[in-house]
């Protein structure tokens, strides 16, 4: 008892299965030799077994061959649709964007600045006319300087 | 005794044609059958598995990387088919049990043991001593009966046996300690 208590755990399950295989060792010694006499078989089952593994690798592999030339065509009917399909409706195909598109992209402001025009052009109300002159002058000054940006701000630091 | 063939660790069944791969089902059917036999029990399923084995190694040569030995890889796939087998046949029998099935005329339960015959009376002690044996292997659960068979029938050692099924050696011990005690238990009650 003194002596099992000093042991591991692992030691003692060593211990264990050792006494457990040492009862059961005289049976157990037989073992592999009967395994390896029940499983004895002639050289034609084994012959037989090869031939049987041999034959439906082979059939797998004959499937596989008359298999890939259709493959390879179905990829290339793949790729060929594929292709007429981005030419016809990618972006190399279609040299403009979409008009609801278009009209997304511009400016709102600039939108706005020629309805304005638009309504003072078409004899729009007096109360108008500040609004109208205004619209006039920033087409002007766009016109003059297209890529005119906002004023510089002025930095406090710089000498 | 158990057949230890093995190829040189560097080799590869990728690098292997399919001639190649008849040496190889020649080198290892033995003891794939073997192992198999042993673990389902049925002369004419373990045939089938084993042909079914060497065909999945063969589709899946290119997996195998060399980090076991050739035998230990195909083993491993024999194992995964007689577990997989087992699995199926526990569900066709509860299937069976439920009336989802006709009852198949034989099992492969039925089984009798002709072990070598050195003398009448010696024979018949050690023949009911294996049938014992035997019962109270089909009592253990899949993993330690494969344990178990790989161990005593197959004489492997505890790190083989280790590597074949990717568990630590403790785990081995552990579910070789509980199958031996309960084989114990079921020779002590007969």
């Amino acid at each position: 008892m003194e002596i099992i208590r000093h042991l591991s755990d692992e030691q003692l399950s060593d211990m264990l299965l050792e006494s457990d295989m040492q009862s059961l060792e005289p049976t157990l010694r037989v073992l592999p030799e009967w395994a390896q006499a029940m499983t004895e078989r002639p050289e034609t089952f084994w012959r037989k077994q090869q031939e049987s593994i041999q034959q439906r690798i082979a059939s797998t592999e004959d499937r596989r061959r008359h298999s890939a030339p259709v493959l390879a065509w179905a990829m290339a009917v793949a790729v060929v649709a594929l292709a007429v399909i981005f030419l016809n409706h990618g972006p190399s195909g279609s040299n403009s964007l979409p008009p609801t598109l278009q009209t997304q992209i511009t400016d709102p402001d600039h939108e706005l600045l020629l309805h304005v025009e638009e309504a003072v052009q078409s004899g729009g109300p007096a109360a108008l006319e500040p609004a109208a002159m205004l619209a006039q002058e920033i087409s002007e000054h766009a016109v003059l300087a297209p890529t005119a940006t906002y004023p510089k701000k002025e930095t406090s630091h710089e000498n | 005794m158990a057949t230890a063939l093995r190829l040189p660790a560097t080799e590869t069944v990728q690098a292997i044609s399919s001639e190649g791969f008849d040496e190889i089902i020649r080198q290892h059917q033995r003891r794939v059958y073997r192992v198999v036999f042993l673990l389902v029990r049925d002369a004419d399923v373990a045939d089938t598995l084993t042909q079914e084995c060497f065909w999945r190694a063969y589709q899946k040569r290119a997996d195998f990387r060399g980090e076991c030995s050739l035998q230990t890889w195909l083993l491993r796939i024999a194992l995964n088919l007689a577990r997989d087998h087992s699995r199926n046949r526990r569900a066709a029998f509860w299937r069976k049990l439920v009336g989802l099935e006709e009852a198949k005329t034989s099992t492969s339960r039925a089984f009798s043991l002709s072990a070598p015959q050195p003398s009448p009376e010696r024979a018949l002690i050690a023949r009911e001593q294996l049938q014992a044996v035997w019962d109270a292997v089909d009592s253990l659960s899949h993993q330690q009966r494969a344990i178990f068979l790989l161990r005593f029938a197959e004489e492997m050692s505890l790190e083989e046996v280790a590597k074949l099924l990717r568990i630590k050696v403790g785990t081995v011990k552990a579910h070789l300690f509980r199958a031996t005690g309960k084989v114990r238990e079921v020779l002590k009650e007969k």
